[in-house]
């Protein structure tokens, strides 16, 4: 099912807004019992929002906006105003949102109906939503695996059709690889082009909110409401940045270009078997295919949980026990008998394992002695990694990797070892470093075979070119 | 190089008992160890980078706004703090 397809259903009367959200309202109670996507269900919020979309539908047709009454859900790191917001984590099981972030405004002035908040890792960190405080999510192609992570609820809901279109949360791939994982599409937007207002920051120089969909067309339509300039965040960027559409005989002129250092070791037979066989059907499709270096990859990692921690250290600050959340000054067994202990005694107790080592590394590289070293460092190879970014894509248009070294990798098969876990990233990493938008398009497997998705990579604000080349990719 | 653990966690303001310090030491000296291999990259010269993008500050004259998407309700900021007295969020005394 598509959007545009759900919406002619909904503009014939073939199903009413509140019918749909009905239906979709079912399924989940029924089968998310299997799946666990969901860890809110907004019932009455979508009910409301339904009974609306309806009147809006009857009242003004094929004027309505184009998500009028159509089903989402949410991931839950994003603020709905009155419903509980989690993050994944115990320390805010029970927080109510006090406001909308400014996506949610956006979905609702479009009048998208908002089914539920979605599973992720603690505060996004992790790639298999294993890290999630409540609950496990399962795949939905073999229910023994992971979605992966951290945008897993998100991801599996689409790929079980308990939902039409959802948000994720993308820091080092937390959209692209859940989705590679579940066979949908997930968009990574260049950083900036979505307002991150009302998203609980995580690192802030690279988080980014985007639309996880059926096909890539949803994630254009998706991303083209949550898009623009944000008062409320100063790292959003203007929409007249954003390139127009390309003309369809401008498509077949496209560059591509396939970095020799993302075939290297570490990447799985059968993934690399796959997506070879997909470059050499672009290329037989009349597409220029040209091999480019971008030297620094091998860096990238490194770089990232040098940068990433840094900023959650700061950034999870806020967790003190006093503001929101969980305390323990509200424990009956602990005592805090001091303010310094009402910090780092609720910290310790609420936070996850690795909430904590991410906080602990952070902390360890922005203090006295060794910032130089370590933060200031990544620093500058961060700039070397985004610099081999600008020079490739001054010779192609737009560069192809996998999204990730292996398929969805079992339950409990990684989480025991963080660098494995870590090793599950290695190709989403350096574009989100960079800045640069990415997609990950699931590609043609062979029958019961896990699902293998492409990442598609552009330079900045050229959303359109991924868009246009995703749909001829989803089509070979 | 001498790392003491302890004293990161008390920067960091987390307290564990001894069994997940243990667990989490060495967890980070092994990330340690990965991370520690950019030290081979030649920088000089190369200007750190903070963002993917220039961002500058927004500034905005310091009086009471009337923008509704910049209006949060107080009531509601107030009670998400888990200790409150008279409208106001509650702490420990801070001097002793």
């Amino acid at each position: 099912m598509t959007i545009e397809k759900l919406r002619q259903k909904l503009l014939d009367k073939e199903i009413s807004a509140v019918e749909l959200t009905k239906e979709y309202l079912e399924k989940i109670k029924r089968k998310d019992k299997e799946i666990n996507s969901f860890l809110t269900i907004t019932e009455d919020l979508a009910i409301n929002q339904a009974k609306e979309a309806q009147k809006i539908l009857e009242k003004y047709g094929d004027k309505s906006p184009i998500l009028c009454g159509i089903p989402c859900a949410i991931k839950d790191n994003i603020l709905i105003e009155d419903i509980r917001c989690t993050a994944g984590s115990k320390i805010l099981e029970n927080y109510i949102a006090p406001y909308d972030a400014t996506v949610i405004k956006k979905l609702k002035e479009s009048k998208a109906v908002i089914l539920g908040k979605t599973n992720m890792d603690e505060f996004a960190m992790g790639s298999s939503t294993e890290n999630s405080a409540f609950f496990v999510t399962k795949n939905p192609h073999d229910k023994t695996r992971v979605p992966g992570g951290s945008s897993g609820g998100s991801a599996a809901a689409v790929a079980a059709d308990f939902c039409q279109f959802a948000l994720g949360s993308d820091t080092g791939g937390s959209i692209r690889q859940p989705a590679s994982f579940c066979g949908v599409v997930g968009l990574k937007p260049t950083y900036g082009a979505v307002s991150r207002y009302g998203l609980i920051a995580m690192a802030s120089s690279l988080d980014q909110i985007g639309p996880i969909t059926k096909n890539v067309q949803d994630a254009k339509i998706v991303f083209n409401i949550i898009k623009g300039k944000d008062k409320l965040d100063s790292t959003s960027v203007d929409c007249e940045n954003f390139k127009s559409d390309i003309d369809k005989k401008d498509i077949q002129k496209l560059k591509i270009g396939i970095p020799k250092e993302y075939f290297v070791k570490g990447i799985e037979e059968n993934v690399k078997e796959i997506i070879e066989k997909n470059i050499e059907k672009i290329k037989k499709a009349g597409f220029k295919i040209k091999k480019i270096s971008l030297p620094h990859t091998q860096y990238a990692l490194s770089v990232y949980y040098l940068i990433m921690p840094s900023e959650v250290s700061a950034n999870l600050a806020r967790f003190d026990g006093i503001k929101y959340g969980k305390s323990i000054i509200k424990s009956k067994k602990q005592i805090a008998n001091n303010l310094f202990e009402v910090y780092s005694k609720t910290r310790g107790k609420y936070f996850g394992k690795e909430v904590k080592r991410r906080i602990i590394l952070g902390t360890f590289a922005l203090s006295f002695g060794y910032y130089d070293e370590f933060y200031n460092k990544a620093r500058k190879v961060r700039r070397l990694i985004k610099d081999d970014f600008k020079n490739a894509l001054k010779e192609v248009d737009l560069i192809l990797t996998p999204v990730s070294p292996t398929p969805a990798f079992k339950i409990k098969e990684k989480i025991n070892d963080p660098l494995k876990m870590y090793l599950s990233d290695i190709f989403t990493v350096a574009p989100s470093l960079a800045g640069v938008p990415a997609i990950s398009v699931p590609l043609r497997v062979p029958q019961n075979t896990l699902p293998i998705g492409l990442q598609i990579i552009a330079n900045n604000f050229q959303e359109n070119l991924l868009f246009e080349f995703g749909k001829i990719v989803e089509k070979i | 190089m001498k790392i003491e653990i302890e004293n990161i966690l008390k920067l960091a303001r987390i307290e564990i008992d001894e069994k997940e310090k243990k667990e989490i030491e060495k967890d980070f000296f092994s990330i340690l160890k990965f991370v520690e291999k950019i030290e081979k990259v030649k920088t000089e010269g190369v200007k750190p980078m903070s963002y993917p993008i220039d961002v500058y500050n927004v500034m905005r004259e310091d009086k009471k706004t009337n923008d509704k998407n910049q209006i949060v309700n107080s009531k509601k900021l107030i009670s998400a703090a888990p200790e409150t007295k008279d409208g106001f969020v509650k702490v420990k005394s801070i001097l002793e």
